[in-house]
């Protein structure tokens, strides 16, 4: 058998194109899918250099078994995109040593798109972006070596082809980005959830929030309309906890089950309670991937219109679908707010419920300063003023705590986090009999001046409290500001300056080196460009799509987006193709070469077609042989138009011409031979 | 003027026979001024063509047979110490003629090929410091086998492109060979020819063929077909300006023995394979003989009309 040999310029940019593309999933591989890869690959170069030959079935058959053995000993479960990539990663490199056919190498070649779009099940980010319009350049630059021929000894001219072919395909690829009509997914793709990002969860344990605080990623971006709110503002509310084991605070979850509202349903009566007051802001929040489902806001927002947005009767608002790509949201905000005015006894019972026998020595301390405060403002006064009186530290170095956390932090170590903050004033609270919660989120964030808003990142993270005082309803008391009212006024870089620890795990975290400005100046710069993209290009819904579109161009549906977008399409394809027409026929035709071409198509009619770059005189002669009822006219229009093309070139011949072919026409019409 | 021509081609044909387009081609090709290369298998009649051309033409004729040790000397001439003037005179070579038949060019070594190519192209010979013109007009007629034979040479494109063109001459049909098989021995016809034409009418020849109209259209047609060589995928390069002219040189003078004064597409068509074949090179093989397809894939792709 001889062998289809892909070319040499192919090859190279196959192989280089398939190391570009999985990369990036390398990192996620198990060890022995990287081996069996890089073994493929060099096997096929061997093949190439004909030291080796294709392999036996046997030892294909033990490569395909090895690596697809590594999938289920690499990862806990079979479900989910990372095997189904691994899958598809080590059969992209089996195929390799299959390459008989040039349709085995398009298998490769189309399988290497495959693999390139996966990355962006994981990261969506621009340097991510750049990465892979590279290495679908490199794919497409195998595809092309694949159509030349094997002396063909120019890599980098095939390189530049396909930037060129790539680069022209650019205008359509943004056509279709902007308007091909958006459909929100028909199934959600299973990420395993620690690839996805963490943030604040749906419970909280001493230490939770401050190993959250160690990391500088993105939580959101929020951009205000005009007025913006002062620092201490900044509560960004999440989730409420309620339920507490002694230990860890949850979310109640009979409370989230009943207490959901939508803005198209009736307002139950826990709605109804909410007073709008005081200082309004409207702002847009731009939410990196949590995986979760709830949405972060000032208190108390308007409920949005919006159908993919709920309330819950916490007073925090949720996205109805778990978030898995970047989601975009407006929301006004009334920070003056009264929320819940009355209490009923039900649920002072659910706000005051600790277990009976944890913290005992904090317990009696409440009951104990409770009883020296003479009503329940001043005993909140007083705690607070525990906390800022006494030796309490704030730190992101707390020490581990045991059972009775609270007991330990309040009484024996006093030095803790937000949460432990949060955790023990709320405990004091409910031990007491006063209805209080623990209110996890963020607070503060940075303001960047170039793109006018504010990045919340995970060192944001924040736990503070509501308690529930009569006629006031809910009112959020922070007492972390009564130990380090910088962390409110200034952010946590400044809160913990004295011990030295923002960030401590990450050296080479930029956030640590605020004192070099220009470095601080290329990392706004450079935020605010990942702004504008996560806000454009990677929040791009059907939602953002719909009110970009509707604002530019009224009234938009489906169809109307879908026409459209047909339209500008061909309409670029239009404007090339006439540019191509335009620069093909550079030299317009003369009129007796028009003439000349229409007594052609009657002779075709008549089952004679001239020969491509045949001649006047060689078709007259070849046509006059079969049909000589007609040599004397397709003579005289052969002299016609020899005449006035080849001898004078003046518009006399052109009317003679003109007229042998009108007898042509003629006769040819009225005998049907 | 017609009917010299034409006698001149019935002449030629009674001594090569069977071969009035080849005869044609070569005519063309001197009375455009260029040089003729024959190549074909041997004992196709190139020698006799030449011969004739030479007696026909009325043209002082010198033939010159390349070997491996032929040298630069053998072809330009050389001085010599003469003992009664006790001086150097220089005896001139078989090159200083006007027409020459450079038998089995290829079978020569390249110093040797390049000393005639180079008079080809400049028409004059520097020898000893001394610079000689060639006799006008100045034909060369070159004969080579086909490059697959052993022992042979192969001229280098540069070196082709100085040959106006390469024509083929092909076994005879068989009605001509067994008139040839019958006939008498060919050289003793040669002795028998007249020549037909003189110094003077061929220089008019010459004017005449180049005052052939040639039009827009026609122009626009050469034009794509060197554009064609120039942009297409299977020629390894396109055709050279000289290449261009050469083209339409011909054409002209196609045209002209034909008896026309403007060019018709079929004039540029008859000589094309003759001009273009030994100016390209397939991609596919470089060092190969693909012009003859290529030439005809040309033909066949570009339109007269585009």
């Amino acid at each position: 058998m001889t062998s289809y040999q892909i070319p040499r310029n192919s090859l190279a940019w196959m192989l280089l194109a398939q190391v570009a593309v999985s990369a990036p999933h390398i990192v996620r591989l198990p060890i022995w899918i990287t081996l069996v890869c890089v073994a493929c690959g060099l096997w096929r170069i061997m093949v190439y250099q004909g030291r080796w030959n294709y392999p036996s079935r046997w030892v294909k058959v033990a490569l395909a078994i090895f690596g697809f053995a590594g999938i289920p000993l690499g990862y806990d479960k079979l479900t989910g995109v990372e095997p189904a990539i691994a899958l598809l990663i080590v059969a992209f490199f089996l195929k390799l040593l299959e390459m008989h056919h040039k349709q085995d190498a398009y298998v490769v070649i189309l399988l290497g798109y495959f693999v390139a779009i996966t990355e962006f099940l994981f990261f969506q980010s621009i340097p991510y972006t750049i990465y892979m319009f590279f290495s679908v350049l490199l794919i497409t630059t195998a595809l092309i070596g694949l159509h030349q021929t094997k002396t063909h000894i120019q890599p980098m001219r095939t390189f530049r082809t396909a930037a060129i072919l790539l680069g022209q395909a650019l205008p359509l690829m943004i056509v279709l980005f902007v308007l091909f009509p958006r459909i929100s997914p028909l199934w959600t793709v299973p990420l395993q959830s620690s690839m996805g990002r963490t943030g604040v969860t749906d419970s909280m344990s001493p230490g939770d929030i401050a190993s959250l605080a160690q990391s500088d990623e993105l939580a959101f971006r929020v951009t205000f309309d005009g007025q913006v709110p002062r620092n201490r503002q900044l509560y960004w509310r999440g989730l409420v906890l309620s339920e507490f084991d002694g230990k860890t605070w949850t979310t109640s979850n009979g409370l989230v089950q009943r207490g959901v509202w939508r803005s198209n349903q009736d307002q139950p009566p826990w709605v109804d309670a909410i007073e709008m007051r005081g200082e309004e802001f409207s702002y847009n929040i731009v939410l990196e991937a949590t995986q979760q489902n709830w949405l972060f806001a000032l208190t108390m927002p308007e409920v949005p219109q919006n159908n993919k947005l709920v309330v819950l009767a916490h007073y925090n608002i949720a996205s109805r679908i778990p978030i898995r790509n970047t989601l975009r949201y407006q929301l006004t905000s009334h920070l003056g707010s009264v929320l819940s005015r009355e209490l009923n006894d039900y649920w002072k019972g659910q706000y005051t419920k600790i277990p009976l026998y944890s913290n005992p020595r904090t317990q009696v301390l409440a009951k104990k300063m409770l009883t020296e405060a003479s009503s329940s403002r001043e005993y909140i006064d007083d705690v607070l003023r525990m906390y800022n009186q006494q030796e309490f530290i704030y730190t992101l170095k707390p020490p581990l705590l045991g059972r009775n956390s609270i007991d330990e932090f309040i009484i024996d170590s006093k030095k803790g986090f937000c949460e432990h903050y949060a955790s023990s004033f709320v405990f004091m609270m409910r031990a007491a009999g006063i209805p209080a919660r623990v209110v996890v989120g963020y607070q503060g964030g940075e303001y960047n001046p170039r793109g006018n808003y504010f990045s919340v990142r995970q060192f944001d993270a924040h736990a503070w409290t509501e308690v529930w005082l009569k006629d006031q309803g809910w009112v959020r008391f922070d007492p972390t500001s009564a130990v380090a009212p910088e962390r409110i006024e200034r952010g946590l870089e400044a809160a913990v300056e004295d011990e030295n620890t923002f960030l401590f795990d990450s050296p080479l975290s930029i956030f640590r080196y605020r004192q070099l400005l220009w470095l601080t100046d290329l990392r706004l710069q450079l935020d605010a460009i990942g702004h504008y993209w996560d806000a454009w290009v990677v929040g791009y819904t059907p939602e953002t799509q719909m009110s970009l579109l509707s604002k530019y161009l009224g009234d938009m549906d489906k169809q109307k987006i879908y026409f459209l977008m047909l339209g500008v399409f061909f309409a670029i394809l239009g404007t090339i193709g006439v540019f191509i027409l335009s620069k093909r026929s550079s030299a317009v035709l003369r009129p007796a070469e028009i003439e000349y071409l229409k007594f052609c198509r009657i002779l075709e009619k008549k089952g004679y077609r001239r020969h491509h770059g045949e001649g006047p005189n060689d078709f007259a002669a070849r046509v006059s042989l079969s049909l000589p009822s007609l040599r004397d006219e397709i003579n005289s229009v052969t002299k016609a138009y020899i005449e006035a093309v080849y001898v004078n070139e003046v518009e006399a011949d052109l009317l003679s011409l003109k007229k042998a072919v009108r007898v042509v026409r003629f006769k040819s019409l009225a005998s049907v031979d | 003027m017609q009917d010299v021509i034409q006698k001149t081609i019935t002449q030629i044909g009674t001594v090569v026979l069977g071969k009035e387009h080849q005869i044609k081609l070569a005519l063309t090709c001197l009375i455009s001024g260029g040089h003729l290369l024959i190549e074909d298998l041997p004992g196709m009649g190139k020698t006799t063509l030449s011969q004739t051309l030479a007696k026909v033409l009325g043209l002082s004729f010198n033939r010159i047979q390349f070997t491996s040790d032929l040298l630069p000397a053998d072809i330009l001439g050389i001085s010599v110490f003469e003992k009664e003037t006790s001086r150097f005179t220089f005896h001139p070579g078989p090159i200083f003629n006007q027409l020459i038949l450079a038998d089995e060019i290829n079978r020569a070594t390249p110093k040797s090929q390049s000393a005639l190519l180079e008079a080809m192209e400049e028409r004059q010979v520097t020898i000893e410091g001394e610079t000689r013109k060639l006799p006008s007009p100045f034909f060369v007629i070159a004969t080579q086998n086909p490059n697959s034979q052993a022992g042979t040479f192969p001229l280098p494109e540069s070196q082709l492109d100085r040959f106006l063109m390469r024509i083929q001459l092909g076994y005879p049909d068989p009605a001509s060979e067994r008139i040839l098989m019958k006939g008498v021995d060919r050289r003793i016809l040669l002795k028998k020819l007249d020549s037909i034409v003189d110094l003077s009418t061929l220089n008019e020849l010459q004017s005449e063929g180049r005052r052939v109209k040639v039009s827009d259209s026609l122009l626009d047609y050469v034009q794509r077909l060197v554009a064609y060589t120039r942009g297409a995928p299977e020629f390894a390069y396109g055709l050279s300006p000289r290449g261009a002219l050469a083209l339409l040189s011909c054409a002209k003078t196609w045209a002209f023995i034909d008896g026309r004064t403007h060019v018709v597409p079929e004039d540029v068509q008859a000589i094309l394979p003759g001009v273009v074949e030994h100016r390209l090179r397939e991609t596919a093989d470089i060092q190969g003989h693909g012009g003859s397809a290529l030439a005809q894939r040309l033909l066949s792709q570009v339109d007269i009309i585009g």
